[in-house]
């Protein structure tokens, strides 16, 4: 097991340095950089550029060299001093940014995780144990509303029911504005809940949708299973059949799932959190495409795929400790 | 004994003097929380901050005296502010960005409603040699920076001389090198600046103001140690590098509002410049708001939504207020806020490249009938109901009509004429030789244009292309992203342009490159769409430089009145239609102009007068 590990992290390096190759590559590909942008930008303002300012930025920002030397400026700071380079257009540090905002991404990415899990899973199994009684009719009716309802609609909808229904002031942000500077205290914390729960539901509806689906299905399977029908036959109670027997073995996919929300965690609800104005990763992320701000683009690729290979290794132990079935060597 | 009778009453007199200065110094008054940080010894007296003379703000535009405090919520779309000031060209404009930037940028004088009367501000006036080429410039004496230290002409010089026109710095001086010598200036003394020109410059107004070149104002005493000028140990980098946005950084300002917090592409804090040296005609210090938060909303649809539910104090028509303007109206009936329509401004225009290789098109282009019956070929009314219904207005391309040089009887009216725009076609020789609708040169190859435009425009010209269809004209559109219409623009990498009616925003004389040829004949033109070997562009452009020279303006308006009369009837472009944009403030904020009648004038420009009232 222990040997396992490590090779799937070996295996990890020759993969990070295919995604950064190829990442950087792709941000390269669509004509111009992040100065064709902000010589766009300036000259829409009515500020006139000249050569030499043109020439002078290019220097400072080292977009005058070929892509692969820059490649290897980029990696070889990396890898020597942990530095994933500067974000142009905020004249920071990548890493300084996106460490400003992990802790609330975080939280939002974990809230909505667990409303996941705790609307989902139970759902899955109270549809799958009612087959095609009304509630699993509405119940599936429900989550095909929240698996087809686009996340930047319903965060407007709740927007505006928020704001023109109850008078709410949370449209933005996570805390009101007299609460921000303020020290955390019982009355902040009621601030945070009250602007959190919109962009959690939000970023969880698609989640909980499908992850019911999911659970609904596996437990349909196995329900049918012969061993099912054996332990209904020994006179096992009806709840010890359904959570012992049954849904012990509907886990492994869900837990394969978790391997794949890791990178979420980094990355945010990212429409959700544009529409919210929220500080999470995910709208630095998005921002940067829009500008080519290819070292936040570049470092926050990587720390994706570092995340999604994580998770998956994750997953593989859990899997390995849930299920006797599977041995690893 | 007679003597000592007059030492007396002369020591007398020096009293009652000496008192009743301290007396006026004592009559300024300021906002409460600075009152208590003088009282706790943490700032100086407000007779030591303010300038011997005070700016008096007596504009139109403070229409009540306001009271203190309170926060004002600002949204933006964008906030990314990598330099607070420093290396700033200046702060103009459009764009979130400058939402943040016109804070910090000071104007040494006013514009009127017109730009012709020019208002004194930060600096206390100015005088003009009689052959225009001296100027001379006075600061208010003992002008603080947000740091409490003294603003003088050292400071101008040194952004003059060691920024501006430091060739080490990233700069654009073209503006102050005047046909091959820059502008020198000189130090009279502390408090007095003279400029001379190479050649006479009664405009010369024009650079001090932040809307056009500007002469953005740098702190001497913050920077010179990092100017290898003063410091042999420092380096041009480190120059460039002290405009950084860094979170510690405190911004050093002349402007009513100083950074307090900053977090990048979140939030940023600005409370009020204790050292602004302005006041209003109660000699109450402004600005009268005691702090300004701005928060990014990256989403135009939920910056509206805070703004509609009272968030939020002011919406820029540029930042949702535009596409929501009906629902605002609606709205504000019942809402915390109110919404209005600012004057006209240029809509969308089409452009020609004067300069395409294309033999036939080059001839078409060229050809006045062709871009007149293709001008006549656009409903132009049809477009105001479809995209701006009630809020806008047809016109051909002209100066701006708020413009003092726009003349409304010599420019050509917004005909739609299909026949006649087929008539004219016709007698060029361009048939429709394989009767399939559209038209052919005549040697027999299809006429087809090509538009580029932005993606946010196409709806706009694909209506146009429509028009053409009826006279014979093909028409396909290409949109480019954003960020690269620009290099396309330069570069001349178009047949057809479809972008802003530009130019309507500043005076003609301020930016002429929006309207003729800026470089000289055989290089290529900075906008394009106004060709060197086009006669009448070269033929306005000697107008505009003849005007730059006149300091008289009835002479001044005569020459100009003839260089848009040029312009417009040889449709040099096509512009379709003005229109007026929406803006909105929240009813607890007073003192927004909502006349808005300046030429380039964004809601927070006046912030210092804004006043909060629950």
């Amino acid at each position: 097991m222990f040997a396992y590990i490590i090779r799937r992290f070996i295996y990890m390096i020759p993969t990070l340095i295919l995604i950064s190759i190829l990442s950087f590559i792709i941000i390269d590909l669509p004509p111009g950089d992040y100065l064709t942008y902000m010589i766009s930008n300036l000259q829409r303002q009515g500020i006139e550029v000249n050569e030499s300012q043109i020439q002078y930025y290019e220097e400072m920002y080292g977009l005058n060299e070929p892509l692969p030397v820059r490649y290897f400026k980029w990696i070889g700071g990396i890898v020597l001093r942990g530095d994933f380079g500067i974000s142009f257009r905020y004249q920071r540090s990548v890493l300084s940014l996106i460490l400003e905002r992990l802790p609330w991404t975080i939280l939002i990415s974990i809230l909505s995780m667990i409303l996941t899990y705790i609307v989902a899973i139970p759902l899955g199994i109270f549809s799958a144990t009612h087959k095609y009684t009304a509630g699993d009719n509405l119940l599936t009716f429900i989550s095909f509303l929240g698996l087809s309802i686009p996340n930047f609609f319903l965060a407007l909808l709740l927007l505006y029911i928020s704001v023109f229904w109850f008078g709410s002031s949370a449209t933005g942000g996570l805390f009101s504005s007299e609460y921000i500077n303020a020290s955390w205290s019982f009355m902040k914390i009621i601030d945070l809940l009250k602007h959190i729960w919109i962009p959690v539901i939000v970023s969880s509806t698609y989640s909980w949708a499908m992850y019911m689906r999911i659970t609904r299905a596996n437990m349909l399977d196995i329900l049918n299973e012969q061993y099912i029908m054996t332990a209904r036959a020994k006179g096992l109670s009806e709840i010890l059949v359904v959570y012992k027997h049954a849904f012990s073995n509907a886990l492994p996919p869900l837990i394969m799932r978790i391997g794949v929300a890791l990178p979420f965690l980094l990355q945010g609800a990212i429409i959700t959190s544009i529409i919210m104005s929220l500080p999470t990763t995910g709208v630095l992320f998005y921002d940067a495409i829009n500008v080519m701000d290819m070292y936040v683009i570049g470092g926050f690729m990587l720390m994706i795929g570092f995340m999604l290979m994580i998770g998956n290794i994750l997953a593989d132990i859990a899997l390995a400790m849930v299920d006797p079935r599977i041995k690893y060597e | 004994m007679r003597n000592t009778k007059y030492l007396k009453l002369l020591l007398l007199l020096i009293l009652v003097f000496s008192l009743s200065l301290s007396v006026m110094a004592e009559e300024y008054s300021e906002a409460p929380i600075l009152k208590e940080m003088v009282a706790e010894g943490r700032l100086e007296k407000i007779g030591d901050r303010l300038p011997v003379e005070p700016a008096v703000i007596e504009d139109l535009l403070i229409k009540e005296i306001g009271n203190y405090g309170g926060r004002l919520e600002k949204g933006t779309l964008d906030l990314s502010v990598t330099d607070y000031m420093y290396f700033d060209q200046s702060g103009v404009a459009d764009g979130p960005m400058a939402n943040i930037r016109g804070f910090f940028a000071e104007r040494v004088y006013d514009p009127d409603k017109y730009g012709i009367v020019h208002i004194p501000r930060l600096a206390k006036g100015w005088e003009f040699s009689d052959n225009n080429k001296e100027f001379t410039l006075y600061l208010r004496e003992g002008t603080k920076w947000s740091d409490g230290e003294l603003f003088t002409a050292e400071d101008v010089k040194f952004s003059y001389e060691d920024i501006i026109l430091d060739e080490n710095v990233p700069y654009n001086s073209s503006n102050w090198i005047i046909e091959g010598e820059p502008i020198k200036l000189e130090i009279v003394d502390d408090y007095t600046i003279k400029f001379y020109f190479p050649k006479p410059m009664p405009l010369f107004l024009n650079y001090l103001d932040p809307d056009s070149p500007a002469l953005a104002l740098y702190p001497k005493h913050k920077l010179e140690n990092l100017h290898p000028k003063y410091n042999p140990d420092a380096e041009y980098e480190d120059l460039v590098q002290a405009r950084k946005a860094d979170a510690d950084f405190v911004p050093v300002t002349l402007g009513p509002w100083k950074v307090k917090k900053y977090v990048p592409g979140v939030r940023m804090e600005l409370e009020r410049n204790p050292y602004y040296w302005a006041v209003d005609k109660d000699n109450q210090q402004l600005p009268y708001i005691d702090e300004i938060y701005w928060t990014q909303y990256p989403e135009r649809s939920s910056h509206v939504l805070a703004f509609m539910g009272g968030n939020l104090d002011l919406l820029e028509y540029n930042e949702g207020a535009t596409d929501n303007f009906s629902t605002m109206m609606q709205r504000s009936q019942t809402g915390p806020f109110r919404v209005w329509l600012t004057e006209l401004r240029e809509g969308p225009a089409i452009y020609f490249n004067f300069d395409i290789e294309d033999p036939n098109l080059n001839n078409l282009f060229n050809n006045l009938d062709f871009r007149k019956a293709l001008s006549y070929g656009i409903d132009r009314e049809a477009m105001v109901r479809v995209f701006v219904p009630g809020r806008a207005e047809p016109h051909v391309r002209t100066f701006s009509p708020l413009n003092p040089y726009h003349n409304p009887d010599t420019v050509p009216e917004p005909i739609y004429d299909v026949k006649k725009a087929n008539e004219m076609l016709d007698s060029l020789g361009l048939d429709d030789v394989d009767n399939d609708g559209f038209r052919e040169f005549s040697d027999g190859s299809e006429i087809s244009l090509i538009l580029r435009t932005v993606p946010s425009r196409i709806d706009i010209f694909d209506m146009v292309k429509n028009f053409w269809e009826d006279i014979g004209i093909r028409l396909s559109l290409d949109s480019t992203r954003e960020e690269m219409f620009y290099d396309i623009w330069q570069n001349g990498e178009f047949e057809l342009l479809g972008d802003n009616g530009w130019g309507w925003s500043t005076l003609p004389l301020q930016r002429p490159d929006w309207w003729v040829a800026s470089g000289e004949p055989g290089e290529p033109s900075t906008w394009h769409i106004v060709n060197n070997s086009w006669e009448v562009a070269q033929e306005t452009k000697k107008l505009f430089d003849e005007a730059a020279t006149i300091s008289d303006f009835q002479e001044r308006k005569e020459i100009m009145n003839r260089a848009e009369t040029l312009i417009s009837n040889n449709y040099q472009g096509l512009g379709t239609y003005a229109t007026r944009r929406p803006q909105g403030a929240s009813n607890r904020l007073k003192n927004v102009p909502i006349v808005n009648n300046r030429r380039l004038t964004y809601l927070y420009t006046y912030s210092y007068a804004y006043y909060i009232e629950e």
